[in-house]
C-alpha cells in the first residue's frame, strides 16, 4: 500500500462503520419483519380465497 | 515520455509514445493485475462504464521492473476536480464508492480514492487508473477512507453548506481539503455526514497525529466485512442525497436576461454554424460557454469534441447535466479565463494548464470580449496575442461600446478604453489573424468574425 492511511482516519472509520453496520442491521431486520407480516397476510388471503371458493361451490 | 503526475504508486506508471497513452504494469503488481482481469471484476466494471477499458500491448520495451504494458481507452480531455461542477464531483465520488463496493464482492478493494483518478468520457465518470486495485484482507479497514473524505466529502459539503466557490480549495490542496480546515468552515453543520466524516474524523486525526513518534509498530483497526460494506453504502446514500437546492449564482439564467431578441439569437446560431462549416474544425473550445448552447452547435456542425469553459459553477452544472443526459462529447469546465488553471503539484507539472492538455482547432469566443477588455482591463492586443497562441482559428463576437451590456459594465466606472472600438478590435486582431469572414448580427449592433491565424503569428 503506497498511501499512508493515518491512524486517526482508521480509528474513526472503525466507529462510523460500526454505526453504519447498526443502521444496516436495523434496515435488514425491518425488512425481515415486513416480509414476515406480508407472508402471513398472503397466507391468510389465500386461505380466505379457498374458503370463499368452497362456499361458492356449495 | 513518462507522465509527470504518475510517480506515487510503485505498481506502474503512465507514458506516451507517438501520441498514444500506455500504462506499464510493474512486476510487483502482477498478482493484483491478474486477479482484476481474471476474477470478472474488470468485465463488470467496464461493462457498467465505471472503469476505462484497455487492450494489451505486445511491445513496448517495459522498463526493468515491467511486467506488461496496456493501452487504455483515451480520455479526450483531462479535467481536474477544481474545474468540475458540483454534480461532477458528486458523480466522481459515487463512481469511486461503487467501484470499491463492487471490488469487495470480488475479494479486492480500491487502494486509493483520488479525485484525479476519475475522468469524464461523454460526461460519464470513470476510473482511469487500472492499477488502483488491491486484495481485500478480511477484517481490514478501507485504506483510502481519509483520502476519500479529503477529495470528495469535504469539498461537496463545503460547496453545499458554505459556498460553491470553496471548491477552489482543491486547487490549493492537491491531496484534498484538509479535514481540520473543512471542520472549521462547517462548524455550524451537524448532519450525519458532516458530523461523522468531517468533525469526528478531523478530531481523530488531530489526536493521533504524533503517534509515529511514540508508537513503534503500526496499529491496526479491525472492521468486519459487513461493517465495511455498511460504511460504503451509507456514505453512498448520504452523498446521493446531497443537492444544491436554493443555491443561486450571477449567470445561472443568463439566456433569460440577454439584450438580444430570439431572432438575433437564432441569427447568431446560423452565422456560427455557417462559419464552423467553412473552417472544418474537429476540436473546439467554447470560451464563456454558459450552458453550452454554442458548443452544441459546434458538435452539430462537424466538431468531434467541444470543451465548454465557463466561470459560473451553476452554468457548468446545467451543461454537465444536459451532457450527461444526451451523451454528447461536450466537456463542461469551470474556468476563469483571467486566472486559468495553472500547473500545480510537484515541479508545477502534476496538473497542467488547459493548453498543455489539448490544442483546439478552433476557439469560439462569443459575448466575452467586453468582459475581458472592460471588466478586466485587458488591452485588445493582449487578448488577440493570447488567443493566437491557443488556436489557429477563432470565431469571435465583437460587442461595441454602445451595447447595453457594455454600458452596464461602464455605468459604475470611468471609460478608460478609447481603443475599444470596432476599428481598434480589427487592428489588434489583425496583427495575428486574417479576417476570413465578417458578419454583423442584425438587430444587435454586434459583429461575428471568423479569423484565421497567419503563419508568421
Amino acid at each position: 500500500m503506497y498511501l499512508d492511511p493515518g491512524f486517526g482516519s482508521m480509528l474513526i472509520q472503525g466507529i462510523v462503520a460500526a454505526l453504519a453496520a447498526g443502521g444496516a442491521y436495523l434496515i435488514l431486520m425491518r425488512k425481515k419483519i415486513a416480509a414476515f407480516f406480508q407472508n402471513r397476510k398472503a397466507v391468510k388471503n389465500a386461505e380466505e380465497n379457498q374458503q370463499n371458493d368452497a362456499e361458492t361451490e356449495k | 515520455m513518462k507522465e509527470q503526475s504518475s510517480f506515487r504508486d510503485p505498481s506502474g506508471h503512465v507514458f506516451y509514445e507517438d501520441g498514444v497513452v500506455y500504462r506499464q504494469v510493474n512486476d510487483c503488481y502482477r498478482a493484483q493485475f491478474a486477479a482484476l482481469m481474471e476474477s470478472g471484476l474488470y468485465e463488470k466494471l467496464t461493462a457498467e462504464g465505471l472503469l476505462v477499458a484497455h487492450r494489451n500491448v505486445e511491445q513496448t520495451n517495459p522498463e526493468a521492473a515491467g511486467y506488461c504494458v496496456i493501452a487504455p481507452e483515451r480520455v479526450p480531455f483531462i479535467t481536474y476536480p477544481y474545474e468540475w461542477s458540483f454534480s461532477q464531483l458528486k458523480d466522481a465520488a459515487l463512481t469511486t464508492l461503487r467501484i470499491h463496493r463492487a471490488a469487495l464482492d470480488y475479494g479486492m478493494i480500491l487502494k486509493d480514492a483520488s479525485a484525479y483518478n476519475i475522468q469524464f468520457v461523454r460526461n460519464n465518470a470513470k476510473l482511469i487508473d487500472t492499477l488502483s486495485f488491491e486484495f481485500y484482507k478480511e477484517g481490514s479497514a478501507w485504506i483510502a477512507y481519509g483520502q476519500f473524505c479529503r477529495h470528495f466529502v469535504a469539498p461537496l459539503l463545503l460547496m453545499k453548506h458554505v459556498d460553491l466557490r470553496l471548491q477552489q480549495l482543491l486547487r490549493v490542496y492537491i491531496d484534498g481539503v484538509p479535514l481540520d480546515l473543512a471542520s472549521k468552515l462547517l462548524k455550524s453543520k451537524h448532519d450525519a455526514l458532516t458530523t461523522q466524516h468531517i468533525h469526528w474524523h478531523a478530531k481523530a486525526i488531530a489526536r493521533h497525529m504524533t503517534d509515529g513518534r511514540s508508537t513503534g509498530a503500526q496499529r491496526r483497526v479491525q472492521i468486519s466485512k459487513f461493517s465495511h460494506i455498511a460504511l460504503i453504502e451509507s456514505l453512498a446514500r448520504m452523498i446521493e442525497r446531497l443537492t444544491l437546492d436554493g443555491v443561486k449564482t450571477e449567470w445561472m439564467d443568463y439566456y433569460d436576461h440577454t439584450n438580444y431578441t430570439q431572432q438575433a439569437l437564432a441569427r447568431k446560431e446560423d452565422i456560427l454554424a455557417q462559419m464552423l462549416k467553412a473552417g472544418d474544425a474537429r476540436s473546439v473550445w467554447d470560451l464563456g460557454a454558459n450552458d453550452g448552447r454554442f458548443s452544441r452547435i459546434a458538435l452539430e456542425n462537424g466538431a468531434e469534441i467541444a470543451v465548454a469553459f465557463d466561470i459560473d459553477p451553476l452554468a457548468v452544472e446545467q451543461n454537465y447535466l444536459a451532457g450527461k443526459r444526451s451523451g454528447e462529447n461536450i466537456v463542461p469546465l469551470l474556468f476563469d479565463l483571467t486566472n486559468p488553471s495553472p500547473g500545480i503539484g510537484f515541479g508545477n507539472t502534476e496538473r497542467v494548464p488547459a493548453e498543455r492538455r489539448m490544442q483546439p482547432d478552433c476557439i469560439i469566443a462569443f459575448a466575452i470580449i467586453h468582459h475581458l477588455a472592460i471588466s478586466n482591463n485587458l488591452p485588445l492586443g493582449k487578448i488577440a496575442e493570447w488567443l493566437a497562441g491557443l488556436s489557429p482559428e477563432l470565431i469571435i463576437e465583437f460587442v461595441p461600446k454602445e451595447d447595453s451590456q457594455v454600458q452596464t459594465l461602464l455605468a459604475t466606472r470611468d471609460d478608460v478604453f478609447p481603443d475599444y472600438t470596432q476599428d481598434g478590435f480589427e487592428r489588434a486582431f489583425g496583427a495575428y489573424f486574417d479576417i476570413a469572414h465578417k458578419e454583423p448580427i442584425a438587430g444587435s449592433g454586434r459583429t461575428i468574425y471568423r479569423l484565421e491565424r497567419r503563419a508568421q503569428a
